[in-house]
């Protein structure tokens, strides 16, 4: 464990020095950022300019909802894709050779070699647009609530990093997926609406088969005191279920793994 | 392939089930109903299919490893061969991600689809070759500016930002504040979606036909003189070791 933090500490180091001389890619990450985080206000901003409320949420706690969507595009894109980004075409090169002979978890060390410091604002907007809709609502979150939706959120980091692990993980066995690290992030696209503003079978299934309608909804509901202790539940299973997944998933795709240098 | 049409899919499927929570509640926006609405992210759908040129990842990781030598020293056009590739793909990926997804919609929700006059059809087709043009020169010159920065990939996030806030591919452009409507009409990702779909669905364009086909003409004629002057640019600057 210890070992493991340090590599972090040392990656994340990496990663500071890399943003400092990489500062076109710095600047265009963070328009990149900025622009979808004015469309989000704008695009709600002008529906509620015709309706009062989605799902019986209100527009402050919409905006509270999309800002955990923002903290999920921050685990995403700052944390997992920078090191996963490049990983369909380290295969199909053999490049993972580098990795599988160094004394550590390999999993860890292809998951988490590379951050992006850009995204970190994308933390940064999230938590604003979160305060931006407890201002509207003149509402404001209790601390055990603050608490227990950051436990919630690290539950579904857990559940996103897995289930993006082991998706990306496909391109072991099939040649040129590199869109493949695009496709499980584009499942939080569900998670934008409440998971009551669903109904029927879709509500079922984006609760129990693919919980996307929890991500932002369940971390939100903590916030404003709806303690859904069922939803975390859920989410914890899942949680674990896909981290083990994925473990077996790699397990698997390494033992496919051919190298194509010496 | 697959990935893509899924991908864009899972898109417009989130878009077309939160407008239908906002409909549930019984109000409209916009003066669309909710039918409406979802033709107009159906047609989203299938005509960024048709008009996305998003081919320039492939040749950054090149440039980067210099791997783009390989093209570079053959005796044809490195700029032909990407779009080319890219139009045999496209066509290929016709059928998985137009035709198949047209055929289930037109089963489950027909209501959805619309079959457009022959005249509109013209001008659809005409507004979709000119807006897979602007997207190809887009393309092209996202990689030739990968000759000069490290990480080119930023740039294509770049991309797909400007067109889901400017193409009308998220919102309706008619939906939007006057001043952001402003802008969005005068660049041209307006004409990946908001474009070509206002004749599709034949509802009111905010301009005249030659006023929009002329506009989209003066950005093909920019966008070729920029890409092109930083492609001599960016072959002067390039250099690759190895064989």
């Amino acid at each position: 464990m210890k070992k493991h933090l340090k590599l972090l500490l040392t990656f994340f180091r990496y990663t500071i020095q890399t943003s400092m001389i990489y500062r076109i890619d710095f600047i265009v990450w963070t328009l990149v950022t900025v622009g979808w985080f004015i469309f989000t206000v704008v695009f709600y901003q002008l529906i509620f300019g015709h309706i009062t409320g989605i799902a019986d949420w209100t527009k402050g706690q919409i905006f509270v909802l999309q800002g955990f969507y923002f903290v999920t595009n921050f685990l995403f894109w700052g944390i997992f894709y920078p090191s996963l980004e490049y990983l369909p075409r380290k295969i199909t090169k053999g490049e993972i050779d580098f990795l599988l002979t160094k004394p550590v978890n390999t999993q860890f060390l292809i998951s988490f070699n590379e951050f992006s410091l850009n995204s970190f604002l994308d933390l940064f907007l999230g938590i604003g647009l979160m305060w931006y809709g407890f201002r509207l609502d003149n509402t404001a979150p209790s601390l055990f609530g603050i608490v227990q939706s950051i436990l919630v959120m690290i539950i579904i980091a857990m559940f996103l990093y897995a289930g993006y692990f082991t998706t990306v993980c496909l391109s072991f066995w099939a040649d040129r997926l590199e869109n493949i690290v695009y496709f499980f992030p584009q499942i939080r696209e569900f998670s934008k609406i409440p998971q009551q503003g669903y109904t029927g079978a879709v509500k079922w299934m984006l609760t129990f088969i693919i919980p996307a309608a929890l991500i932002a909804t369940t971390p939100s509901q903590f916030l404003f005191g709806d303690y859904n202790y069922q939803h975390v539940a859920i989410l914890l299973i899942f949680a674990i279920m896909a981290l083990k997944l994925s473990n077996w998933v790699f397990a698997q795709s390494i033992k496919k793994y051919s190298s194509a240098s010496s | 392939m697959f990935f893509w049409a899924l991908f864009h899919g899972l898109r417009i499927a989130a878009i077309i089930l939160l407008w239908k929570s906002i409909y549930d509640a019984g109000d409209a926006v916009g003066g669309y109903t909710f039918n409406q609405l979802a033709s107009y992210y159906i047609a989203v759908y299938f005509i960024g299919r048709v008009t996305s040129a998003d081919f320039e990842d492939d040749y950054l990781g090149q440039i980067k490893s210099g791997e783009i030598s390989k093209y570079l020293l053959k005796p044809f056009s490195f700029k032909r061969l990407a779009v080319i590739q890219n139009i045999s793909w496209r066509s290929l990926n016709f059928t998985v991600s137009v035709l198949l997804p047209a055929i289930v919609i037109g089963i489950v929700a027909p209501q959805w689809l619309t079959l457009p006059s022959p005249q509109m059809g013209i001008a659809i087709v005409f507004f979709l070759v000119l807006s897979y043009i602007i997207g190809a020169l887009i393309s092209l010159l996202i990689i030739n500016i990968g000759f000069f920065i490290d990480q080119g990939r930023t740039l294509q996030h770049l991309k797909w930002m400007l067109t889901g806030l400017f193409s009308g591919s998220s919102l309706p452009l008619n939906l939007y504040p006057d001043w952001l409507r402003h802008i969005a009409e005068m660049l041209p990702f307006q004409f990946n979606n908001a474009v070509p779909i206002a004749y599709y669905l034949q509802t009111p364009p905010s301009h005249s036909f030659w006023y929009q086909a002329g506009l989209a003409i003066v950005w093909v004629v920019l966008l070729w003189i920029v890409m092109e002057f930083v492609w001599v640019k960016a072959l002067k600057r390039f250099t690759a070791v190895g064989s």
